[in-house]
């Protein structure tokens, strides 16, 4: 058993001609925590959705946990412990809050009630247990974010990929989303989160993974990828720092 | 015997009328392209603008063709009323607004065709004198009625009108907007319910222009909706559901696909081949051959 | 076990007793088959206490469409795929069970049987290649097909073609399922079948398939990445759907001992099994039962009474009643009875 979680080898996805994401190589290691950063349009959602399995590479190798999963779509990955939230929040509406969380929880129970009790915990655990009644639709944005984590953690995955989770948070709201993240690695789960807010990612996150025009353009500490010129350069014309709130993009 | 030109006499004729069908599926298209919804009751539509230019003709002696612009307008400020009546309120659901839309509208069509019943009784009409009547224009060995051939080229210039008024005009431009972001349209001063009520009334006033054409040579009777209501779902669906050119050739298709079928298989058979081409088509296709929804 | 996000440092707690409200799931759980079970009997009871055949056609025929859009509920209503041609299954129910019986001298109940797992298998081959079509695509599609297989039965001899089919009449018997005049036990056989599809519904509430369905209806992407394999799901539902419609069909075939490809296969009856549900409620328990209830006698009585003089009186009232209903209540009827539609499972 490698020390391996995930493992990219030349990744690229071209739609037309152009490539949104192009021969990205990188490396997970069992229960870290990295940020995937980059300007607008530099491609991370396309990554994730290909880590994710929504969508299939043209090119290059996806490895998880030492397995090729390159051609498996995304059940599949789901069944080999690969979570994800996505960018604009996609709840079940006509489902309850706990409802919602039973199907991540069917994942891997096959009995209803069994996955009823899982889901509450899971619920207990983000602490959205006084909701577990109320119609998904109804909820903040924020507890949607939430609910969204919940139910990916419901699926007992070993990597979750968050995407944009803290965008258009409330400071209150971010400070306990980081508290739930963090949470979340300390049940040994490694997690690839995507961020605009740098304020958030960079104190939070082991270390970061830089993207731009769809390739890699630097990996390394936080503090160190802050200084690289390479780095500034490429979010020069964006902003230099960002504040909570910006709204969400690539 | 089938020789090259009676193949040709089929080919026109099913030419003829698959732009009558795309005239009648237009209306569906744009309607659901602009917001979503598809109007079960496009047949009883049709069946109207039919029974008007019926009673035009009876009451007023007036002709077919001179009706048409009464009949369109008519059925304007009907398709217009039918959306803010009824439909406005199916699509405020929140739940299951697509089976609100489907059945609400489903409702009217029994209902329209119990007031046709009721009012105008079950018999079957037709225009005895019109101007067009049953002239012949003779093209070469074909033989092409006329009311039939006026019928196709009026068909042709509203695509044509339409094109127009969707790519050139101020209106146009609101439906695009619309289509696209129908709630982001009220911060640049577009009336979303406007822009619905008017889609609707084109809609209405283009199926019942086709209607109105139908007239002249079809028999008009409360259930004639009916068959044509599924050509025409068929036609848009084909076509692409919001693509007006989509419909244009698609009709043409389809009355190509129906007057060939015709040939090969018994007459009462020939949607069959209609059938087959659709799920054929979207099988490699699946929004149709010019869809993007 | 599960330490809460606010405590300070993750305890080594166990969360609390047993999940809130878990009783009170079960115990809604209990009193929707209690309830069940209630209705049930009083239904039985029912014929005891009439003496019409008139009002006896009623019933049967209500619950037959209650079975019929329980049926289509489960995969039109739970998964989200609108069919509007499921007549194409109660067809091939009718036939299967007709022509097994006239041509072979097959009992009826092989029949019911066979043509509902004739139809189930129609129904995954269906599947295939109509389940990638979105929205109204896969609708017409399904009204084409059930067209297509109408034409097809219309030119087809040795079916009975345009002329339709006639059961034969035979000695009263359980076996040959016919009974006389009386139409009393075709009352029971289809408020079993009813029961039958409640329970079905029923089961698939609390079950991982209806949670699956469920999930794929709202949002097939994010069902997708919860390890849901929607087109298997979809196949599930499709093929349990058509097996109760086309039993309910091959039940019709002997209950009017004859058919023909205009009774058993148009599109009118495709609405029409699913004009209950939208009524009652799609996607809800009770809703398909009620809607049969308002509706069928409803157009029953208004074509009995009002629409005899051919004057369409009957359409009218019909009509107006279903736009009323839809536009009054959008989420169905049953949501009268209790809980809002997508609430609480505790």
């Amino acid at each position: 058993m490698s020390e391996t979680l995930l493992e990219l080898r030349g990744v690229t996805r071209r739609f037309g001609g152009l490539a949104a994401t192009d021969d990205v190589s990188f490396a997970l290691a069992p229960g870290e925590l990295v940020g995937l950063i980059g300007p607008n349009g530099a491609g991370k959602s396309t990554l994730f959705n290909l880590i994710a399995g929504a969508l299939l590479p043209s090119a290059g190798t996806i490895r998880f946990e030492g397995e090729d999963v390159t051609a498996l779509p995304a059940p599949a990955r789901c069944a080999r412990g690969i979570a994800r939230t996505f960018q604009v929040v996609r709840s079940f509406d006509s489902m309850s809050v706990l409802e919602n969380v039973v199907v991540g929880a069917l994942a891997r129970l096959a009995n209803p009630r069994a996955a009823r009790h899982k889901a509450h915990e899971i619920l207990d655990f983000v602490d959205l247990a006084s909701r577990a009644e109320r119609p998904a639709g109804e909820l903040t944005m924020a507890d949607k974010r939430r609910l969204e984590v919940a139910r990916a953690l419901a699926t007992e995955p070993r990597l979750l990929l968050l995407d944009e989770v803290m965008t258009g948070l409330t400071p209150s709201e971010a400070q306990r989303g980081i508290d739930l993240v963090r949470a979340i690695r300390k049940r040994g789960i490694a997690i690839l989160m995507v961020e605009h807010v740098m304020e958030i990612v960079m104190p939070l996150v082991d270390r970061a993974i830089v993207l731009d025009l769809g390739r890699v353009l630097a990996s390394g500490r936080p503090d160190a990828l802050v200084r690289d010129p390479a780095v500034i350069g490429a979010y020069l014309g964006q902003r230099r720092s960002s504040s909570v709130g910006h709204a969400p993009g690539a | 015997m089938l020789t090259a030109s009676s193949i040709a006499q089929i080919m026109v004729s099913g030419l003829l009328t698959g732009l009558i069908y795309a005239l009648v599926a237009v209306g569906l298209s744009l309607i659901f392209g602009l917001m979503n919804v598809v109007n079960f009751a496009h047949g009883e539509f049709l069946m109207l603008a039919m029974y008007a230019t019926f009673g035009l003709a009876l009451g007023l002696a007036l002709d077919p063709l001179v009706a048409v612009p009464i009949v369109m307008a008519a059925l304007f400020v009907f398709g217009a009323a039918v959306y803010l009546g009824i439909v406005s309120y199916a699509m405020r659901a929140r739940v299951n607004s697509g089976m609100v839309q489907i059945f609400s509208t489903f409702g009217l069509a029994i209902l329209l065709r119990g007031l046709a019943q009721y009012f105008l009784t079950p018999n079957y009409r037709s225009i005895a004198h019109s101007w067009l009547g049953s002239r012949t224009f003779a093209l070469g060995p074909i033989y092409v009625p006329a009311p039939q051939l006026v019928g196709a080229l009026i068909s042709i210039a509203a695509f044509f009108a339409l094109w127009l008024l969707i790519t050139r005009t101020d209106f146009g431009k609101a439906i695009e907007a619309t289509r696209e972001d129908a709630d982001a349209v009220a911060l640049v001063g577009i009336s979303k319910n406007r822009v619905f009520a008017l889609g609707w009334g084109l809609g209405a006033m283009l199926v019942g222009l086709a209607g109105a054409i139908l007239a002249s040579f079809y028999y008009i009777y409360p259930n004639v909706g009916g068959p044509f209501a599924l050509i025409a779902y068929v036609t848009v669906a084909l076509g692409g559901f919001g693509s007006v050119f989509g419909a244009l050739a698609a009709g043409v298709i389809v009355g190509l696909v129906e007057a060939l079928t015709a040939v090969i298989l018994p007459s009462d058979l020939k949607e069959v081949g209609v059938y087959a081409v659709y799920l054929a088509v979207v099988l490699f296709r699946p929004r149709g051959l010019f869809g993007s929804i | 076990m599960a330490p809460r996000l606010s405590d300070p440092a993750p305890i080594d707690a166990i969360s609390g007793s047993a999940p809130v409200g878990g009783s009170a799931f079960r115990r809604r759980r209990r009193g929707e088959f209690v309830a069940a079970a209630a209705i049930l009997l009083a239904a039985a009871a029912l014929p005891l206490g009439i003496d019409s055949v008139y009002v006896e056609n009623i019933l049967v025929l209500t619950l037959m469409y209650a079975a019929l859009s329980q049926s289509w509920n489960i995969l039109c209503g739970y998964c989200g795929q609108i069919s509007l041609g499921h007549a194409l299954y109660f067809g091939i129910g009718a036939y299967a069970t007709t022509l097994l019986l006239v041509k072979f001298g097959i009992p009826p109940w092989f029949g019911f049987v066979a043509g509902g797992i004739l139809a189930a298998l129609v129904a995954l081959a269906l599947g295939y290649p109509c389940f990638r079509l979105k929205g109204h695509y896969y609708t017409i599609a399904t009204i084409v097909i059930a067209e297509i297989a109408s034409i097809l039965v219309l030119n087809w001899p040795w079916a009975g073609a345009a002329m339709g089919i006639q059961i034969p009449y035979a000695q009263p018997s359980w076996l040959a399922f016919q009974f006389g005049r009386s139409k009393i036990p075709y009352f029971y056989f289809v408020l079993a079948l009813a029961a039958v599809t409640w329970l079905a519904t029923w089961l698939i509430e609390d079950s991982k398939w209806g949670y699956w369905w469920r999930a794929v209806k709202d949002d097939p992407d994010a069902a997708e990445s919860l390890g849901v394999v929607v087109f298997r799901s979809k196949m599930a539902a499709a093929a349990l759907s058509a097996f109760f419609t086309a039993v309910a069909g091959g039940f019709y075939a002997e209950f009017v001992s004859y058919i023909d490809p205009d009774s058993v296969m148009n599109l009118q009856l495709s609405l029409l099994m699913a004009l209950p549900a939208v009524l009652g409620g799609i996607g809800t328990l009770w809703g398909p039962a009620l809607g049969a209830a308002i509706i069928v006698p409803l157009s029953e009585l208004t074509r009995s009474y009002i629409g005899g003089s051919g004057k369409g009186t009957d359409l009218i009232v019909y009509g107006a009643l279903v736009m009323v209903i839809v536009l009054l209540r959008p989420e169905g009827l049953a949501s009268l009875l209790r809980r809002r539609p997508g609430a609480a499972v505790p």
